[in-house]
């Protein structure tokens, strides 16, 4: 009797695998980004206010990060 | 794990406060408002799993409470991040919840220069620049708007290296280019212009990076 390698049972959990790790990129991706906007939010503030050695650090965090 | 304070209520909360007292101390609330950005920034940190950027975003706002000689440095910065040394964020560092208020040492805020210029969008200068270009020839900013809004420029472009469009970004450099140029006391609009037809070449990154 034919017995295919792979199932629909088989090629569903894989999809799903692929569907759940696709969105968790997605929510770190989402994360990270708001955390750089903060970081750069931050910085301007700072940078506006005269603090300079705070929006210097700031961004050179922000560098690291992008680089 | 890094545990760090609910910072989108608190932020909330403080923003309404600062709402209430029609910003009569604006230097303070910029500054508090700052700070709430750092905390919402570490909070993203840790919910992304990024664990070394949330430890040190965390050490950077216990540092700013410090008297400024105390404050942390690019260098810090530097070693946290280097794979050589194996930097293990649970093996120090704060561990701590923070208040908004504890983060906001009151001589350090009286003890600094409060900008009285408006902040100067950065985009403004690349519009204007297409369509008034005489204007920018003997530009009205003073030297001390061009050298803030350079080092905005600066810090943006740096930031979104690889990461904007190629276009966004020489908007970004176009602009540095003509700010230091005002600043150099020859101001050269066509400086922007010749810049952005080369669809920003290395070479021009270069000397603004160096």
């Amino acid at each position: 009797m034919f017995k295919p390698l792979v199932t629909s049972d088989d090629i569903a959990a894989d999809m799903e695998i692929e569907l759940i790790k696709s969105a968790r990129e997605d929510e770190f991706v989402a994360k990270r980004d708001a955390a750089l906007d903060c970081l750069n939010k931050a910085a301007e503030l700072f940078d506006e206010l005269g603090f300079e050695k705070e929006a210097r650090v700031i961004t050179v965090l922000l560098e690291k990060i992008a680089g | 794990m890094f545990k760090i304070a609910n910072v989108s209520e608190e932020l909330a909360s403080e923003m309404e406060k600062y709402q209430a007292e029609a910003f009569s101390d604006q230097t303070e609330n910029q500054y508090k408002l700052a700070i709430a950005y750092l905390m919402d920034a570490a909070e993203y940190f840790d919910l992304a799993g990024m664990e070394k950027e949330a430890h040190i975003t965390s050490l950077i706002l216990q540092k700013f409470a410090a008297p400024p000689e105390e404050i942390i440095t690019p260098q810090i910065i530097h070693d946290v991040f280097d794979p050589q040394r194996n930097y293990d964020p649970h093996k120090s560092g704060p561990k701590k919840i923070y208040e908004v208020d504890e983060l906001i040492p009151e001589e350090k805020i009286k003890s600094n220069y409060v900008d009285p210029t408006p902040a100067v969008e950065p985009t403004e200068l690349p519009f204007q620049l297409k369509e008034e270009k005489e204007r920018f020839e003997k530009p009205s900013i003073t030297k001390d708007e061009a050298y803030k809004l350079l080092r905005k420029h600066e810090r943006m472009s740096r930031f979104l290296t690889g990461k904007l469009q190629d276009d966004a970004r020489n908007e970004y450099i176009a602009t540095i280019l003509y700010l230091k140029s005002v600043l150099d006391g020859r101001p050269n609009p066509d400086i922007y212009i010749q810049y952005k037809q080369k669809h920003a070449p290395q070479w021009a990154a270069d000397i603004i990076f160096k």
